[in-house]
């Protein structure tokens, strides 16, 4: 497209308290050889009006909006992204509102901010140059919303999508529906007044799935394997030896739990007596109208729950299994109902039964057959008579204290059907593979957190980086469970219920809705040739000049998502509508051919190019900020909003991830006479806040090399730093940006400025 | 398994905690809010936090053992604080009423006496005691004349036989009472502890500190009860007074009742019997006007009170109605009023009168073994746990 340039420059909002308007505007003019339009409240009628009408007459396709933040007013300053380029320089939180103006005598403006707001437009306008309107991905896409999983998540995801209009698959490998809730007795309580426990409520979801003619039911079924993209799966399904195939535009993960392997406890006694059971196995009893001591059938008179057995255990499963507690005492309840005269004890960590749950805790407290007490568990000793002794110790009476029990029971914890299988580790950076041994692969491998990939046979997908999800954490496989609940690392592939999270079947509904309601995002976004989350609305996807590809692989390893797949001579094959836009590719390739219509290595190569450099004795030094859009580009703004202050000799450029890095922009910023780089980017590593997973992990990883070619060029390696920045850190950033400029100042100017 | 308690929750105690008064036991979640804003709990091993553990688990042998429970006087302020729900100064007085029963001997009289099921004959028995007598002494009818008591209710055999035989029984109710607490106590949570030197000599402390009421001052919720309880407290020890003047002057100058108005002996009966209806009537005003923050009042508090407030009541009426000369109105009260002081007397170990027993005798106990109470206690801290003032001067230097 030929640009045709039109610089807006708003003086609102104390821009034109701050800024000499008119200046930049003869800035512009003179330099930039682009048509002005300087208006004291852009936003109004007036300025927008000026621009609407300059688009119109084609005077201009691509308006560099000089004003607020790009992120304020994308209501207002909205045109259609199809034939017209627009850009929006920050003048009024990065500019005007964040930095304290030093005045000399008889001046009414500080010149640096000046210099500031210059160097802005002028990256803006350079930006502008070098952007193109997007072209959407529009590939023939199915909305169709695959369901793995016919339990509680798994039906309310099938008949919430099929009630929204979806047609649904829902596979199960079991021949009936229900999942977990077939094998209980009662169920505690899920409404008011949350007392007393009931028959498991799974019949009702069965009775409104039949009802649901768009949703398709496979049960004994599994998926064989699942190959494409969101929008283009295709899923082989095996059922009765047929396989099936199946077009889905999204798939929920809802295959649940199995229970932690009782086995592995005999420090707590399973296995040395019949006596010592789990609460699976007291829900079979109970469930039978059986609820005895195994080993001669006598009447469980003393019961013995023991909690956190095997759970929020190093050795075991490390995390709370949410529904441990609830059980127990809900089986409590089953013993006191057969037997007012038995004893009850529950032993445990902590007891958590959040929420309206308290209610039922409480209830249950009131029995006076029931005895709770938070203590550790020492040892669980069998006798000769069946019975078994418990020792506690660090209990509410004050010491140890031991009980005879008829019946231990242990409450076992939940594994995700995910986490059971063969584990294959990926390096996600093998950096120069074939050099092993040599420093980089040492830093990589001590840098990067390895993805892990458990072979479990759940989704079985035909992709480059492993046949299943990655493991976030104990098999879970989450993406980030706070942040984006319901996201995998897999672009279209929710997973919901207890396979994301430790969860029970009142949140396993809530779950399944949710992650509906995440696919059906997906089918839609994706059939409009849209970006899903976090980047959602996005048109544009990275573009491969192939003709350079070296097959080094790295995009293909290091893309969080794993949207790349690879052909039989190792070259990239794009899905683009599994990628979430973060160009960490375009990051990583040192042939730079991966390239985005609004973004790309020569775009932001050129906006560095834009900064003027002043000579060494001005003594104004320069420092370039690289910002991660998500967290730490907003921290810059909050400053503002806030009127923190910092110095004016920082130019921001904000990166879709800091994962885009190119170590090119290092290299020409330096080049340039730049006297310092600070990358602003997220928290990584095992809590980390990485909207797209390791994006910051590998700008670090990168930046650890150029360390060393700083000092191969003679350049201090001070002159480049890396910041973790989350969006609640914006009060640490001014002391940050300040701080980085004394160590500058140290350090001294740039040698390169002036070639 | 050395070291480790067998523990057998004895689930009928639970019952009878409950019944007593302490239905909310098992709302405990353990917080120890309780014990944190009690003015008088130590803080080695504070109360009520451990005794309501112990109570949710039915561990009747520490329970009645435990001094602790004693050393409660049920201002209320953990019931009020609790966020559960688990009143325990409720339970603690739950536990009290279970202790009073299981030391009492002989047993059945205390557990009639908190039974309402037995309450026609807890009265019938001083009655007909008392017609039986006054038969025999063919005193049963109203007498002529000038009212005189003693035409009534005769000195032989009711004063001279009854009351003294009643006294005596209740001593050794009461001793045996008081022997089987302590023995209870050295069985207890505290086992054999104690500071070198007599027991005895903590009793003169205690009692001071109970003539002064001082752990009750403590109390920030139920405050009323501190003036109530002094009022009542001095009331019996006035009316004891007045008693003993009376009996040494019967018996020992062959003083005839009633005596004169001027007499400083018919003087201090008359205060006493004043302040002991003031102090039961704000008790239970205190009691019917502060709801939850008094406590919850069981059969076994109310026919206390309501007897200590007849007592006090008859008492005075019996005095003004001779003096107003209505026979057919005063013989009759007087004789209710006995019935009523018999009731005090003979069921001080089985009532809740018996408190005032045990409660010393703890107090006298948590003093013997060093137990020490929160600031502005009866217990005084022991001098090794005062930093020697040698030590502040080094620390300076």
């Amino acid at each position: 497209m030929e640009k045709k340039i039109g610089v807006y420059i708003c003086g609102g909002c104390g821009i034109g308290e701050a800024v000499d308007v008119e200046k930049l505007a003869e800035m512009a003019r003179s330099e930039l050889k682009a048509p002005v339009f300087v208006h004291p409240f852009m936003c109004g009628a007036e300025g927008m009006g000026q621009i609407r009408a300059d688009i119109a007459a084609g005077k201009v396709n691509a308006p560099v909006i000089a004003a607020c933040s790009p992120r304020a007013k994308s209501e207002v300053f909205a045109f259609d992204s199809r034939t017209t380029v627009l850009d929006r320089v920050n003048l009024r939180e990065q500019v005007a509102w964040s930095h304290e103006a030093s005045l000399a005598e008889g001046k009414r403006f500080d010149e640096d901010i000046l210099m500031l707001a210059e160097d802005q437009l002028r990256m803006g306008v350079a930006r502008a140059r070098n952007i193109d309107p997007p072209e959407p991905y529009i590939a023939e896409c199915s909305k169709r919303i695959l369901v793995v999983g016919g339990g509680a998540t798994g039906m309310t995801s099938a008949i919430e999508a099929a009630r929204a209009g979806y047609e649904v698959v829902l596979v199960e490998q079991s021949p009936d529906l229900g999942g977990f809730a077939l094998r209980l007795f009662k169920e505690y309580p899920k409404v008011p007044p949350y007392r007393e426990p009931g028959p498991p409520d799974y019949g009702s979801l069965i009775d409104s799935l039949g009802k649901e003619p768009r949703v398709k039911v496979l049960t004994s079924a599994a998926v064989e394997k699942i190959e494409g993209a969101p929008g283009m799966f295709e899923a082989s399904i095996r059922q009765n030896g047929n396989v099936l195939s199946e077009r889905v535009g999204a798939i929920v993960l809802a295959t649940g739990f199995v229970p932690y392997d009782a086995a592995n406890l005999g420090h707590l006694g399973f296995g040395a007596s019949p006596n010592v059971v789990t609460t699976v196995i007291v829900e079979e009893m109970a469930g039978g109208g059986k609820l005895v001591r195994p080993s001669d059938g006598k009447a469980a008179r003393s019961v013995a729950f023991i909690l956190c057995a095997g759970s929020r255990d190093a050795d075991h499963l490390p995390y709370c299994s949410s529904t441990c507690c609830l059980t127990s005492l809900k089986q409590a309840l089953y013993v006191r109902e057969r037997d007012p005269e038995a004893r009850v004890f529950v032993f445990y960590k902590d007891i958590r039964t959040p929420g309206q749950y308290e209610n039922f805790y409480r209830r249950v407290q009131e029995d006076e057959g029931i005895f709770l007490t938070k203590g550790q568990v020492t040892a669980v000793t069998p006798q000769p008579d069946g019975a078994v002794l418990v020792e506690v110790d660090d209990t509410f009476l004050g010491e140890r204290i031991t009980v005879a029990a008829d019946v231990v029971v242990l409450a076992i914890g939940m594994v995700p059907r995910t986490a059971l299988g063969e584990e294959e580790v990926l390096i996600a950076c093998e950096e120069d593979g074939k050099q092993k041994g040599d420093k980089p692969q040492d830093m990589a491998s001590r840098l990067l957190t390895p993805t892990k990939i458990i072979k479990s046979d759940t989704l079985n997908l035909a992709y480059r980086q492993g046949p299943e999800l990655p493991d976030l954490k104990y098999g879970f496989p989450d993406s980030h469970f706070i942040c984006f609940p319901y996201e995998t690392r897999r672009t279209g592939i929710y997973a919901a219920g207890s396979v994301r999270q430790p969860m029970d079947m009142a949140f396993s509904k809530e779950d399944g809705r949710g992650a509906a309601l995440k696919a059906i995002q997906c089918v839609e976004l994706t059939s409009a040739g849209k970006s899903l989350h976090p980047r959602v609305g996005d048109m544009t996807y990275p573009e491969l000049f192939m003709q350079r590809c070296t097959q080094c692989k790295r995009c293909t390893e290091e893309c969080p998502f794993g949207a790349y797949n690879e052909d039989e001579k190792g070259n990239p094959v794009p899905n683009p509508t599994r990628c979430r836009r973060c160009a960490i590719c375009m990051g990583s390739c040192p042939e730079r051919i991966i390239s985005f219509k609004d973004y790309s290595v020569p775009m932001i190569g050129a906006m560095i190019k834009a900064i003027e450099v002043p000579e060494e004795d001005e003594e104004k030094p320069r420092i370039l900020i690289l910002a991660c859009e998500n967290d730490a580009y907003p921290a810059l703004d909050m400053i503002g909003t806030r009127r923190g202050r910092y110095n004016p000799y920082g130019r921001v450029i904000p990166l879709r991830c800091l994962g885009s890095l190119n170590l090119v922009w290092i290299a020409d910023a330096l080049s340039k006479g730049i006297d310092g780089i600070l990358l602003l980017g997220c928290a990584h590593g095992e809590d980390y806040q990485c909207h797209m997973v390791k994006g910051s992990e590998l700008a670090n990883y990168r930046l650890s090399k150029i360390q060393e070619t700083l000092t191969r060029l003679a350049l201090e390696s001070k002159r480049l730093r890396i910041e973790e920045i989350e969006i609640s850190d914006y009060d640490r950033l001014p002391g940050i940006i300040d701080e980085f400029l004394e160590t500058i100042n140290e350090v001294g100017p740039n040698p390169y400025k002036g070639f | 398994m050395a070291g480790s308690d067998l523990i057998e929750p004895d689930l009928e105690f639970i019952k009878e905690i409950k019944a007593r008064g302490g239905d909310s036991v098992k709302k405990c979640f353990q917080c120890a809010t309780c014990s944190t804003v009690c003015g008088l709990s130590p803080d080695d091993r504070p109360f009520p936090r451990k005794e309501m553990a112990w109570a949710q688990w039915g561990l009747r042998g520490r329970l009645v053992n435990d001094p602790d429970v004693w050393l409660c006087h049920q201002c209320n302020d953990c019931s009020h604080y609790c966020p559960r729900g688990a009143r325990p100064g409720d339970v603690l007085a739950a536990m009290r009423r279970l202790t009073i029963r299981e030391n009492a001997f002989p047993r059945f009289v205390a557990a009639m006496v908190s039974d309402p099921r037995f309450l026609p004959l807890v009265f019938a028995i001083p009655a007909m005691l008392l017609l039986l007598l006054m038969a025999v002494a063919g005193t049963l009818h109203i007498p002529d004349g000038e009212i005189t008591y003693r035409h009534f209710i005769p000195q032989w055999p009711v004063v001279d036989v009854l009351f003294p035989l009643t006294a005596i029984w209740a001593m050794v109710c009461a001793a045996i009472g008081v022997r089987r607490l302590w023995t209870g106590f050295r069985d207890g949570p505290y086992g054999q502890s104690s500071r070198p030197g007599s027991k005895l000599r903590h009793i003169g402390p205690v009692i001071l500190n109970v003539l002064k009421h001082k752990d009750f001052r403590e109390c920030v919720v139920n405050r009323g009860r501190y003036l109530a309880h002094l009022n009542i407290l001095w009331g019996f020890i006035l009316l004891a007074v007045t008693t003993a003047c009376v009996a040494a002057g019967v018996y020992l100058f062959h003083e005839e009742t009633p005596y004169s108005l001027v007499n400083p002996i018919k003087w201090i009966g008359n205060v006493g019997a004043v302040i002991l209806i003031l102090g039961s009537s704000l008790a239970l005003v205190n009691r019917l006007s502060q709801g939850e923050d008094a406590g919850k009042g069981t059969y076994f508090d109310w026919l206390f009170l309501l007897v200590v407030l007849g007592t006090g009541v008859t008492g005075l009426l019996s005095e003004i109605l001779r003096l107003t000369d209505l026979p057919g109105v005063a013989y009759p009260t007087y004789f209710i009023h006995l019935v009523c002081v018999w009731f005090l007397f003979a069921y001080f170990p089985f009532s809740k009168f018996a408190h005032a027993l045990y409660r010393t005798t703890a107090l006298v106990y948590a003093r013997h073994i060093g137990r020490e109470l929160k600031k502005g206690s009866t217990i005084s801290i022991p001098v090794a746990a005062v930093r020697p003032p040698d030590a502040r001067v080094e620390a300076s230097g």
